[in-house]
């Protein structure tokens, strides 16, 4: 749960949506081919410490975020996501100039044409912050000790590292002042704990609840749940430097072997979605055209045999060498491995329950002529390290959870490089594809890029490039003594609408 | 003596070093990388990179022998290792990862909670653990023998994560006494050492203390109850085979009540033994105990190191177990210069009064058993002369040995 909305973005969603709206800015408008945007701003806007919010306040902050050598622009604050969203900070920063036109006006260059512009300005991470609070905290600006300061519906009160951050209402917010004055955030890590503190009234809402409390939740008088919108996709991915993973045919044996509506339905429960795209259905590019692969084990073994192995796929080969961090190999070309079906160790929120998840996939592609060994590569931090190596070589689990709503952080983010194998995303290559989301990314007209997503989708589903498992609502359980609380399928939920029922 | 203090601080050094030395290279085996396990999905190549060059996770771990080839020396000694010994000699642990804010910091605020609960755990866990282990040595074979002895066994087995989620079903929801988790209230701030039982009595604040006593309650009981168990189960046998002593006959025979033979006799040999359990149990408990502090989000420092692990944020991991090898270094030091000093000690006292014997504390508390007594020594005057002497019958003894431990840590 993000602490609080302290801050305001330029732009953000719209409630319960991953739609931009004017936040700080009273409305961003580009140029004809979309380099210059010409923000005006909310006029008497004020931080929590009473520093005016202006252009100068918002070139301040940009300034920070994308200039190395800005003496505000710690290299332990990171920053990633100026890096990833704008293409890289100094001269790599796809925003070439942020630019005062008077005190209310700023106007952003742009290097070349961005049309998820607006989407990417309404992330948290390009709230705007107090340039005197990050002069006066320095480096601690963000952390416990230095706290932050927004011009959000809360202010920052306190923050004990692992126990609770606690922050109250801002009577003079440009959007009204909250209807409660004060939110204690608390981390209960226990799950069963944190369900039986909410149930003591010790806490009034909490996320990720497992799913015997849902049950539980659900036959409680006392309370409710609700569901923050899927904006994630659960996925089996391939490994194409596995040999018969190259053979198409294989790719959709696998597809045809898997009973996804029974995943779904047993492990997702009620809050999952059968997922038939890469993109959720809330997100726009998502494809309904798309025929999902039937459930069919008899066509799997068919389509194996037409491949070659008429007794099964038990064993693979490595197609070429693969290495590791340090250069040396770990699997060499010509090898041959078990087929290893990848779990993962921890459950996300797109992943409720990974090893259970795995094993009755398992068994679906026992029974349709694969013989798969579960594998678990090791912790978290192991696992994705050996994903990013491109080293999980067999079948793996994985999802993404989206930034922004747009498009191009789901299909763009995973294959807008495909023209080489991508290392990352189980060495996959597909120059068609890359040209089309690299085209999308630039092009204006929002109707345009809905366009180029839907065949992109297509594009990897006649590929069998990947099988897209589920969509996963996040549920949410509250007292009813709590109303109004505003989940967001991105960033940080809305507090300013909750109420307090006594 | 002079020098056989200095010498043994000297050694302690090498100790110490060789503990950075072996945390270093082990956090270093795992594989994972702190980057991408705090970037998580979304890392982009060019992100991992550069946060890896700003924590020198880029430089080799110990040496650079690539820099040492080229004839770059002070590359060479460019190091992961050797930069954080160079901090290290400046008192500082760096800054946690994923956090920013510096280890010590953290630490400050959650090496005392697990302290208060180390130590609230352990006193219950003597009071009651104590007395039940004598008393079913001194009815052996009796009922409540059985049943004390059944309970034990229970309660040695007892997951902790299961009884600490009954304690939260019971108290916390149906009973509604007893808040579900955390340290204190929000409403309440009576921090100043972050021992909160501590400073809300400093304070004179009776409300915030008896908040931060609700909240520690089940935390401390759920702690207490394996080595309550263990210590009852080490008392009996430990009594039972000094029952057995011709001595014990002897005293016996001598017509004294079986109360004085039991207490002033019996217990103050048996009770070397329990009083090494005691001090092994303390030892660990002061580490951190990670599912007590996951049930009850108690922000101690067992589930933090643990997060960390898994986070591969190393900074952290090497602060919490320096810190830990220090106490165990620490009281190591003080036990065995307490054998220096007992040793001079006992060789002057008589050892075969009876009764009120003024003797019977420092020779009890110097025998070897444990550092405990260092806990004993540090907090009281525990010379035949001194304060406790005056006090120092019965089973007052080993209590205050004990007390004065929870003081003295």
């Amino acid at each position: 749960m993000s602490p609080g909305r302290f801050w305001r973005p330029l732009y953000q969603y719209e409630l319960g949506s991953t739609k931009p709206i004017p936040a700080l800015a009273e409305e961003c408008l580009p140029n004809s081919d979309a380099t210059v945007w010409t923000c005006k701003l909310r006029k008497n806007v004020k931080f929590h410490d009473g520093t005016p919010f202006n252009a100068d306040a918002v070139i301040f902050n940009f300034e920070r975020w994308r200039f190395t050598t800005n003496p505000y622009h710690y290299p332990s604050q990171v920053f990633e996501y100026y890096e990833a969203m704008w293409g890289g900070f100094d001269d790599a920063s796809m925003i070439k100039q942020v630019k005062k036109i008077d005190d209310l006006t700023v106007e952003f260059t742009l290097t070349e044409p961005m049309a998820p512009f607006l989407a990417n300005l309404a992330m948290d991470m390009f709230a705007i912050s107090s340039p005197e609070a990050i002069k006066k905290a320095g480096e601690n600006y963000g952390t416990p000790t230095g706290g932050c300061v927004g011009t959000g519906p809360f202010k920052f009160v306190e923050w004990v590292e692992g126990d609770h951050i606690t922050v109250e209402a801002n009577a003079d917010y440009w959007g009204g002042k909250p209807k409660i004055d004060q939110i204690v955030f608390r981390v209960i890590p226990d799950d069963s704990a944190r369900f039986l503190a909410l149930k003591a009234g010790d806490i009034h809402g909490l996320e990720q609840a497992v799913v015997e409390d849902l049950a539980a939740a659900e036959n409680d008088p006392n309370l409710y749940i609700i569901t923050r919108p899927a904006l994630n996709t659960s996925y089996l991915a391939f490994n194409y430097k596995i040999k018969e993973f190259q053979d198409i045919r294989v790719r959709e044996a696998v597809a045809h072997a898997l009973d996804k509506e029974g995943l779904i339905k047993n492990f997702f429960g009620k809050y999952g979605t059968v997922a038939t795209n890469l993109l959720p259905p809330m997100v726009w590019g998502h494809n309904d055209a798309i025929q999902d692969w039937k459930y069919d084990p008899e066509l799997s073994k068919k389509l194996l045999a037409e491949a070659g192995f008429p007794n099964g796929l038990s064993e693979v080969t490595v197609a070429e060498d693969v290495t590791d961090a340090d250069g040396k190999v770990v699997f060499k070309a010509g090898d041959k491995i078990p087929l290893r079906l990848y779990y993962m160790p921890v459950t996300r929120f797109y992943f409720p329950a990974a090893k259970e998840i795995a094993e009755a996939a398992a068994a679906n592609l026992n029974a349709a002529g694969f013989k798969v060994e579960l594998y678990l590569e090791g912790d978290w931090p192991t696992y994705l390290g050996a994903r990013r190596e491109g080293r999980l070589m067999g079948l793996y689990f994985l999802g993404w959870g989206g930034d922004n709503g747009d498009p191009d952080n789901f299909t763009g983010y995973f294959f807008g490089g495909a023209d080489q194998p991508i290392k990352r995303e189980g060495w996959y290559k597909n120059p068609e594809l890359a040209a089309l989301l690299k085209k999308a990314l630039v092009t204006p007209d929002q109707a345009a890029r809905e366009q180029m997503y839907k065949q992109a989708e297509q594009i990897m589903h006649d590929d069998v490039m990947r099988i897209w498992l589920g969509h996963n609502n996040t549920p949410l359980i509250f007292s009813k003594k709590i109303k109004g609380y505003g989940a967001q399928p991105v960033g940080a939920d809305y507090f300013e609408y909750i109420e307090f029922v006594p | 003596m002079g020098r056989y203090i200095l010498r043994r601080l000297i050694s302690v050094l090498p100790t110490l070093l060789g503990v950075t030395f072996v945390i270093f290279m082990f956090q270093r085996l795992i594989p994972g990388d702190p980057a991408v396990a705090m970037l998580g999905e979304h890392a982009t190549q060019e992100n991992v990179e550069r946060i890896r060059e700003q924590f020198g996770l880029n430089r080799p771990a110990f040496l650079d022998r690539e820099a040492l080839h080229q004839g770059d020396l002070k590359g060479f000694f460019d190091s992961q290792y050797l930069r954080y010994l160079g901090r290290l000699v400046q008192f500082d642990l760096g800054n946690s990862i994923h956090r920013r804010i510096p280890v010590t910091a953290t630490l400050a605020e959650r090496f005392p909670a697990t302290i208060e609960l180390a130590l609230l755990s352990m006193l219950i866990a003597v009071a009651i653990g104590l007395p039940v282990g004598i008393l079913s040595a001194s009815r052996r074979n009796s009922l409540l023998d059985g049943i004390t002895m059944i309970g034990s066994l229970i309660g040695v087995s007892m997951p902790i994560f299961w009884l600490g989620l009954m304690e939260i079903m019971l108290f916390g929801v149906l009973l509604q006494w007893l808040p579900t988790g955390g340290r204190q209230s929000i409403a309440f701030n009576a921090d100043i050492t972050h021992l909160l039982l501590v400073d809300s009595l400093l304070k004179g604040n009776l409300p915030a203390f008896g908040n931060a006593l609700k909240h520690i309650a089940m935390p401390a009981v759920a702690l207490a109850t394996i080595p309550m168990a263990i210590i009852a189960r080490m008392t009996r046998s430990s009594m039972l085979d000094v029952l057995q002593e011709d001595y014990i006959r002897t005293a016996k025979a001598k017509g004294l009540a079986q109360r004085i033979v039991l207490y002033r006799h019996a217990l103050k040999n048996a009770f070397l033994p329990v009083i090494t359990i005691i001090g092994i149990q303390i030892g660990s408990l002061l580490a951190g105990a990670v599912l007590t502090e996951t049930i009850f989000a108690w922000p101690g420092i067992g589930k933090w190191v643990y997060d960390a692990i898994l986070a591969r944020d190393y900074p952290i991991v090497q602060g919490v177990t320096l810190l830990i090898a220090i106490i165990f270094v620490v009281v190591n030091l003080l036990v065995d210069l307490s054998y220096a000093l007992l040793d001079h000690a006992s060789s002057t006292i008589e050892v075969q009064q009876h009764g009120r014997d003024t003797g019977y504390c420092g020779r009890f508390c110097g025998a070897r058993a444990s550092f405990v007594m260092v806990g004993c020594l540090a907090a009281f005057d525990c010379q035949p002369d001194g304060a406790l002497g005056h006090v120092c019958g019965g089973v007052v003894c080993p209590f205050r040995c004990v007390g004065a431990l929870f003081l003295a840590v």
